[in-house]
């Protein structure tokens, strides 16, 4: 049996990804590989039925830095994330794991299965929920929407839907009014479980997204978890989407996202002394103080998206529905929403290997 | 709004402490402090005054309105009262307009309300910490571990290879 430490010190979301390929590794080679990992996010992988302690000073033990170099050829190849840390174990180990899975693997215990949710806890009643992160990390501020567009979506689903506001106290999430306000007050473990527990996920490209994907889904639930991305130009559709996630996006939409994800970091500089204010990671279209990408979804594809789930599917338009509501939305998985002119919805499917 | 939020305290933003019918009483503390004098040049400082402005205009309309509220009810009082109310939504909409030209810098500006009146502003930046150092500082942490010597020996006697800033300098 080899034995291997695989290390990673990058953010929660490309640790969820890192999961991944412990697990695929292990489905792949089974009985070959003992493994173990270094990370900053121990929670993420309580319960994980592929570790097994190991010390690096085992001279048994490689220790493998693991990085995902695949991602500077997303806008070209028909690859996920999912895909890059295996690609980088498969040249290093000299393997050819292959995806079991096109979401990462977070595991939980038949006790937090069994328990209430947070929400639950602090209601003292069992009541269904979205999550909703309406903000994100300072590093890459091209991502955010504008608050009072997450805010749009909250005020329409008043009295139909309870949404549960989370985000870290160190990051930008402005508090959004009529939500369950849980910033700051979870760890990363209580976050795994409020999605677990949760009806759905609302969000932009971020560590929530990967959860939504990665955590089981309840038992007598929909296989997979509703989660609706509001995504933009930054990413390609083929790189980020899950199957069965509303991703809404512009790729092809702009020129500066014509052809893939336009990869930068800010939407304005923030001064803060980080290289990402350099010009050459700034948006290059920013309009009504957010990126052009950002600015053309609205409020109403971020309705019509939640509202796909939670409508029966139907190829007739719905009585009294709105004109860019459910109906424009299909209802199958493995498709990208795409935010078109004139505040309607097209649609247009991706590539998941 | 397409303002350039690079640039606080470009359009005809006054501190309502120069005005000559300053209430002090309604102007409000920022993260529970005094706020900067008016003089302020620093980015963030600027935009804290331009909350804090935003801010004791509404409590002065507020008690404005309160004001006319304790007016016996007739027909003059409603038409006071329906104007005042529109004033108060006014600067609303101006709030609205600041909130929304420093969302891409990360500021957020959360009030604290005592009976109707913001009397403080709770707000954060997107270029500092909480502890107003730039997000993109490395910190340094320094810790003390007192490792007790063996009794009769010497630092210099042992074969300990230590490693770290300051440790055996060449």
């Amino acid at each position: 049996m080899e034995k291997l430490i695989l290390a990673n010190f990058q953010p929660p979301g490309d640790i969820v990804m890192l999961t991944a390929a412990v697990r695929d590794l292990h489905r792949c080679y089974p009985g070959r590989f003992i493994t173990d990992v270094r990370t900053e996010y121990p929670e993420l992988w309580e319960n994980n039925p592929y570790l097994t302690p190991l010390e690096p000073d085992d001279p048994e033990v490689r220790v493998v830095e693991c990085h995902y170099p695949m991602i500077q050829s997303s806008n070209l190849r028909p690859v996920h994330f999912v895909h890059g840390f295996i690609e980088y174990l498969n040249e290093q180990l000299g393997l050819q794991i292959r995806p079991t899975r096109l979401a990462g693997g977070i595991h939980l215990s038949e006790q937090e299965r069994s328990a209430p949710s947070p929400v639950a806890q602090i209601l003292g009643a069992h009541v269904p929920y979205w999550l909703v992160a309406a903000g994100g990390k300072f590093d890459f501020t091209i991502k955010w929407w504008h608050f009072r567009r997450w805010q749009a979506v909250v005020d329409a689903f008043r009295d139909r839907m309870l949404f549960v506001q989370v985000g870290a106290t160190e990051h930008y999430h402005p508090a959004l009014k009529g939500v369950l306000d849980l910033r700051g007050r979870t760890s990363l473990r209580d976050l795994v479980r409020l999605v677990y527990h949760a009806e759905g996920v609302l969000c932009p490209v971020t560590l929530l997204m990967h959860l939504a994907a990665a955590v089981e889904p309840q038992p007598g639930g929909p296989p997979v978890r509703p989660c609706v991305v509001v995504a933009g130009g930054r990413e390609p559709p083929s790189w980020e989407a899950y199957p069965g996630h509303r991703f809404i996006h512009t790729i092809g939409r702009l020129p500066c996202c014509a052809k893939g994800g336009c990869w930068r970091a800010r939407s304005v500089p923030l001064g803060d002394g980080d290289e990402k204010d350099n010009p050459k990671y700034l948006c290059v279209d920013v309009v009504n103080n957010l990126p052009r990408c950002m600015d053309l979804i609205t409020p109403e594809h971020v309705l019509a998206a939640i509202d796909s789930y939670l409508e029966p599917p139907t190829t007739e338009p719905r009585q009294g529905a709105r004109t860019t509501r459910s109906n424009e939305i299909p209802d199958s998985p493995n498709e990208a929403v795409f935010a078109g002119a004139s505040g309607t919805c097209q649609t247009r499917p991706i590539p998941i290997c | 709004m397409n303002q350039d939020p690079q640039s606080p305290n470009q359009g005809g933003f006054s501190d309502p402490r120069s005005r000559a019918e300053f209430q002090p009483q309604h102007y409000p503390r920022v993260n529970g402090q005094e706020p900067p004098p008016p003089t302020a040049t620093e980015r963030n400082d600027r935009i804290k005054l331009q909350f804090l402005a935003a801010y004791y205009d509404l409590n002065c309309a507020y008690a404005r309105l309160f004001a006319a509220r304790q007016e016996a009810e007739s027909p003059a009082r409603r038409e006071a009262e329906k104007k005042l109310l529109q004033n108060v939504e006014r600067l609303l909409i101006m709030r609205d307009g600041l909130e929304d030209q420093y969302a891409p810098l990360g500021v957020i500006a959360e009030p604290v309300v005592k009976d109707g009146f913001t009397v403080n502003v709770i707000l954060s930046f997107g270029n500092m910490d909480a502890a107003g150092r730039l997000r993109s500082e490395l910190y340094t942490i320094t810790a003390s571990l007192p490792v007790p010597l063996p009794k009769g020996f010497k630092l210099e006697d042992l074969d300990l290879k230590i490693e770290g800033p300051g440790v055996n300098p060449p």
